[in-house]
């Protein structure tokens, strides 16, 4: 099956949700939609063969003060384990929340922490919004918004942890 | 009971019940720092908290920050022991964007596999190592330690490193092979070829080794896929999946290899698989040097690499599993976000209910047998 096909066939199977589906690159299927959907087209996707979810991105995108999130499912199914799906969506920077897809894929809990964690998106449902990669004690933003800029070690921090301050 | 009664605190009994909750690690147990909190019934585990992140170094935050070459060196550190593994994916995305994927030539494709096929031997043995020595078995681990330096001999011809090999670049590879490479591969092709056949009569048909292992810690295939597990403790359940052969890239279509599967989900299984692996990757090695071609390795870029404005998805078959890289780019010389989906990130998934039931002896070896790095899920 190539994407076009693929494409296609997922185009009648989220019919219900009025989704849209094309390829996006060799072998990659987009679909683009809104966060109320996400639950659903999870469900028509693992129904129609892609069940295999690999990951989830979170990207801050401050110029338009959104998230954009993007899943992204593959199969298992001969025909169509070349290919992975990418459902897309943006949600408001203001109000960074999610239902979570557990229910689907027990597989995203640990993705659904991550994205929390890096980015301050909760998901409605994961039972575990809470510290896993970052310190306990981490009291600053989440790292990887933005406006989250990378710290230096100033002379005055490196001499107090016994470091040798070079001329640099 | 959670995370939050744990700092400090190495054995609290609940109140009660007469269960214990215990602190395995944080300590370096062989595979990175990682600690288990598992709640124990008698010497049956009855809750377990997988406690990740102690090597946490923020890969993707760093690679905002740098080009698409400087980029190489550090994101091979969470995966020292596979760098190939996760350079590939990150140069096939990066050639993505940079529209360079029909540029590469084809001894570079080439080459590519031999490198992905020494790293997968060199990460399969280091696993087997720490395998022995999570069952108390030290013949293994000085076996197997000692049979990956011939691997890691070559490897280090190639790249001149002897573990974090930096070796695959946008547009091809670093280095052309050197003389008598070919040679010396195929010696260290068939020295592994016997070794392995020494493993299963030594350790893996061993009636010990069976008790230990076989019926331990068994993974359902619905489980494995909900879960989204991936690479030898997928294929060990009897999911049929490898990129290699589902998805091929760099040239794996023109190579003949099978995909070992076993259908009984348990250690013994997760082992022999990466045991029928390695064999797999010395047959794709022999072939591979048949095809090469005498040619240029490597299409130089002119100039600072810039990528087009979009985004790219790219995935491979690790030695632990399927490594995928999104890299989204706004057309400046550095990424604008890098995600790294890592095997051991998504093998995580499974431990809280696969350790469940268990008897804490077991733990060691069956958390090993998910060839769980740490730093790598960590990132």
């Amino acid at each position: 099956m190539n994407e076009d096909e693929l494409a296609a066939s997922l185009i009648t199977s989220l019919q219900p949700l009025g989704l849209g589906a094309f390829k996006s690159a060799v072998h990659r299927i987009k679909i683009s939609g809104t966060v109320d959907k996400l639950v659903e087209v999870a469900k028509a996707l693992d129904s129609s063969g892609f069940g295999y979810l690999h990951t989830i991105t979170a990207t801050d995108l401050p110029k338009t003060n959104e998230f954009e999130l993007s899943y992204w499912v593959g199969s298992l199914e001969d025909g169509k384990k070349e290919h992975v799906v990418q459902y897309v969506f943006r949600i408001p920077k203001a109000s960074p929340s999610v239902p979570s897809i557990m229910e689907v894929w027990p597989a995203a809990y640990y993705h659904e922490r991550e994205e929390w964690e890096f980015l301050g998106i909760t998901f409605q449902g994961n039972p575990d919004m809470k510290r896993l990669w970052l310190p306990e004690d981490w009291d600053e933003a989440p790292p990887l918004l933005k406006d989250y800029k990378l710290q230096r070690w100033v002379d005055g921090e490196r001499e107090r942890h016994g470091l040798v301050v070079r001329g640099d | 009971m959670g995370l939050e009664k744990i700092p400090g605190v190495y054995v609290e009994e609940l109140s009660g019940e007469g269960k214990l909750t215990v602190s395995v690690g944080p300590q370096h147990p062989g595979s990175g720092h990682f600690r288990i909190i598992v709640t124990l019934d008698g010497d049956v585990i009855s809750n377990a908290i997988p406690d990740p992140g102690f090597v946490h170094r923020g890969a993707e935050k760093m690679s905002e920050y740098r080009n698409y070459i400087q980029n190489i060196p550090h994101l091979e550190r969470p995966v020292i022991l596979d760098s190939t593994g996760i350079l590939f994916p990150y140069t096939l995305a990066v050639e993505d964007l940079l529209d360079l994927t029909d540029k590469v030539p084809e001894r570079a494709k080439y080459i590519r596999i031999l490198m992905a096929e020494f790293n997968r031997i060199i990460s399969h043995e280091y696993f087997l190592a720490i395998q022995g020595i999570f069952l108390g078995h030290s013949t293994q681990f000085i076996w197997s330690t000692g049979d990956r330096e011939a691997f890691i001999d070559l490897a280090a011809s190639l790249s001149g490193a002897r573990v974090t090999f930096s070796y695959l670049v946008p547009g091809g590879v670093r280095t052309d092979t050197p003389p008598d490479f070919e040679e010396k591969t195929l010696q260290a092709c068939t020295y592994m070829e016997a070794r392995l056949k020494d493993y299963r009569r030594m350790l893996f048909d061993n009636p010990f080794m069976k008790m230990r292992l076989e019926n331990v810690g068994i993974i359902s295939m619905n489980d494995a896929v909900s879960y989204g597990l991936v690479g030898p403790t997928a294929r060990a359940s009897g999911v049929n999946t490898d990129v290699r052969r589902d998805e091929p890239y760099s040239l794996y279509d023109t190579v003949d290899f099978q995909v070992p599967i076993r259908t009984e989900g348990d250690d013994m299984a997760r082992i022999l698989v990466h045991l029928d692996e390695m064999e797999q990757s010395c047959f794709i090695i022999r072939q591979v040097l048949k095809k090469m071609q005498p040619g240029p390795v490597k299409f130089a870029v002119k100039g600072q690499m810039r990528g087009r404005v979009g985004e790219a998805y790219a995935r491979t078959e690790a030695a632990r599993g399927m490594m995928s890289f999104h890299v989204i780019s706004d057309g400046l010389p550095e990424p604008y976000r890098v995600k790294i989906d890592t095997p051991s990130n998504r093998n995580l998934a499974i431990m809280p209910k696969l350790f469940k039931g268990l008897h804490l002896a077991d733990l060691p070896a069956t958390f090993q047998s998910l060839d769980y790095w740490p730093v790598e899920a960590d990132r």
